[in-house]
């Protein structure tokens, strides 16, 4: 009996192995563009769409993409990654800096744009890596901060310990010191220290500010429970965290890092232009998201915010609508 | 179905040392360790730290596999000569190491790609030459590890995790081959780790989550699905080997397989799930029947 079954499942694997096998061998005319995506989350999905809807409109029928989501497990996103090379993509769209490593370091001999990635420009300029880097400088948040609230001095920087992040927490300590600000930063390595931490906030903080933190933004809830109470500003660096129900945010749009993707992926099929060739892709249209609803629980003012953002050449986007109600 | 082949040996190969660490410590001491967790991102993390350092690739990855038995013995000993159970001993450990490694590493993730490493080079020339000199490496390790087994010291860790007491009333030091036994398979989780974080390119303080259930899923799925081929009720260490490897490309090509299929990913651990269960499943009631 167990012979039997070990043989039939066997037999199936290898059989629907084979079958998609021949489903592959049955080429299509269009470029196959194999998106990688290493965990869920709304921020990776609004730049997918960004970057899908923009180059299916500027090559419209050329191409179709593959995306992938590895589910925050490594040995699965490499199984992904030499899936899409067995299927002949034509170009690789890797998001987030260490899927985007992943990729340059399994594919050699097709082009990769890595999107809200960076990677040291020597290993970008050996491999055949395009970027897009969706970071902005702490320093640009410190200063609008202390622009908006310009008499107070002590704020409470959540942090994980995410590659990116780290370097930006010095930065930013760095930038507050530099404008009188003293930053209280709190590193958090998984989200329940989230909940301590928030709680362990002294009772002088006069503010929360969060970098654009994937692990902190999925916890953003505990921050904001802590920031109405004391009310005391959220500010972030991302719509969706204001969204749900940080005050504002100062940050790019996410769908804009996919378009910006897109267009770099253009310059790659269409004008054949080699992706290390291309320069890293910086986002320099900022934009300072609201939730009116937040700025009243944590009792903010609007109109400094309006008027900082006016002289600062930023875009004021009111993303109140979307937010989460149940959080008031 | 090449490509299938050649995608489920490249991804298990790197694993191999992970495997036969966990069958030392699942099958022949009798414990689940979870140190391997933390143990497998000591050595990738030791070895790109130090590779980025300018140390050399081979000293590097031999102080990696140094790090690595470092984690195993002090899990033996937090033991306390077996009156702590191994899998809360590891759990500590696993916990222990996660500082260690963020210290180690200065940040949370160290990028490989314009750094030179132990098969760097090779991969140069060519992808047969680089994974050629992989699997090189990865023979070795198994080579020493059989021949391990097979010798007194082999059959003491066995003795050790069959009856610990009586071994120590017949005068053997069960406290020392303890730390021995655990410090040999952490060394070869780090190897696994050191390894694969040349492979994919960078060590990151999040690769090791979930390995220790990987690799116990896969030698359990290797060593039921040998023992209906074997006459005996039981496994000897060139079949344990065997099972090891076999389980280990066992998973990978179910892997591959399910994704080929185009099951959506958030099923996927579901159906790799329940799959192992029911190989586990089998495996009791083998047992309960012998």
């Amino acid at each position: 009996m167990k012979k039997l079954f070990i043989c039939l499942f066997s037999l199936t694997l290898l059989l629907v192995s084979g079958c998609s096998e021949d489903k592959q061998d049955q080429a299509v005319s269009s470029l196959k563009i194999g998106i990688i995506i290493p965990i869920e989350h709304p921020a990776m999905d609004e730049i997918t769409k960004g970057f899908e809807d923009t180059l299916s409109t500027a090559l419209k029928g050329q191409v179709e993409f593959e995306v992938m989501r590895a589910q925050g497990d490594i040995n699965l996103q490499r199984a992904m990654i030499l899936q899409l090379k067995n299927q002949n993509v034509a170009l690789f769209v890797p998001v987030a800096t260490s899927t985007t490593e992943m990729t340059a370091a399994m594919v050699k001999d097709r082009p990769i744009v890595g999107l809200a990635a960076l990677v040291p420009e020597k290993t970008r300029k050996a491999s055949p890596l395009a970027l897009v880097n969706d970071e902005i400088t702490p320093t640009q948040l410190i200063q609008f901060i202390h622009s908006v609230y310009p008499d107070k001095k002590s704020f409470a920087l959540v942090y994980s310990n995410d590659d990116k992040i780290i370097p930006q927490v010095s930065e930013a300590v760095l930038a507050g010191k530099n404008s009188g600000i003293t930053l209280d930063a709190r590193m958090i390595t998984t989200l329940p220290d989230l909940y301590s931490t928030a709680s362990a906030l002294p009772s002088t903080t006069e503010g929360i500010i969060v970098l654009k933190d994937l692990l902190v933004a999925s916890g953003i809830s505990t921050l904001v429970k802590e920031a109405n109470a004391k009310h005391i500003p959220l500010i972030t660096s991302d719509d969706g965290t204001v969204q749900n129900g940080a005050s504002f945010a100062l940050g790019v749009k996410e769908y804009q890092i996919g378009v910006e993707g897109a267009k770099v992926a253009r310059k790659i099929l269409e004008d054949k232009i080699s992706p290390s060739a291309i320069p890293v892709v910086q986002m320099t249209h900022l934009s300072v998201f609201i939730n009116k609803n937040a700025l009243a629980l944590q009792n903010q003012a609007l109109d400094n915010i309006e008027k900082q953002t006016a002289l600062y050449h930023y875009h004021l986007v009111d993303v109140t609508e979307k937010k989460i109600g149940s959080l008031q | 179905m090449i490509s299938l082949l050649i995608a489920t040996l490249t991804q298990a190969l790197t694993l191999v040392p992970l495997a036969l660490g966990i069958n030392l410590s699942y099958t022949i001491l009798r414990a689940t360790d979870m140190t391997i967790d933390g143990s497998f991102v000591l050595g990738a993390a030791v070895f790109a730290r130090l590779v980025t350092l300018g140390v050399p690739p081979l000293i590097a990855f031999l102080i990696a596999l140094l790090s690595g038995a470092i984690a195993g013995a002090f899990t033996a000993l937090l033991q306390r000569g077996g009156k702590v159970d191994p899998l809360l001993a590891g759990i500590l450990m696993a916990f222990i190491l996660y500082s260690i490694n963020m210290i180690v590493m200065g940040r949370p993730n160290i990028n490989l790609l314009s750094t030179p490493t132990l098969f760097s080079g090779a991969f140069l020339k060519s992808n047969l030459l680089g994974w050629s000199s992989i699997a090189l490496t990865i023979l070795l390790f198994v080579m020493g590890f059989y021949g391990l087994l097979r010798s007194r010291l082999g059959l003491q860790l066995r003795a050790l995790g069959d009856n610990a007491e009586l071994l120590s009333r017949r005068g053997a030091p069960a406290g020392l081959l303890r730390v021995l036994g655990f410090a040999l398979n952490n060394l070869l989780a780090a190897a696994s780790g050191a390894i694969t974080a040349q492979v994919i390119g960078y060590a990151d303080i999040y690769m090791g989550v979930g390995m220790t259930l990987i690799g116990i899923g896969a030698i359990v799925l290797g060593q039921h699905i040998l023992l209906p081929f074997l006459k005996s009720h039981y496994l000897r260490t060139h079949s344990e080997l065997v099972a090891a490897f076999s389980g280990i490309v066992l998973y990978f090509f179910i892997l591959n397989s399910l994704l080929r299929i185009n099951i959506n990913p958030i099923y996927l651990k579901l159906c790799l799930g329940v799959l192992l269960a029911l190989f586990l499943g089998m495996a009791v009631q083998k047992r309960r029947t012998a």
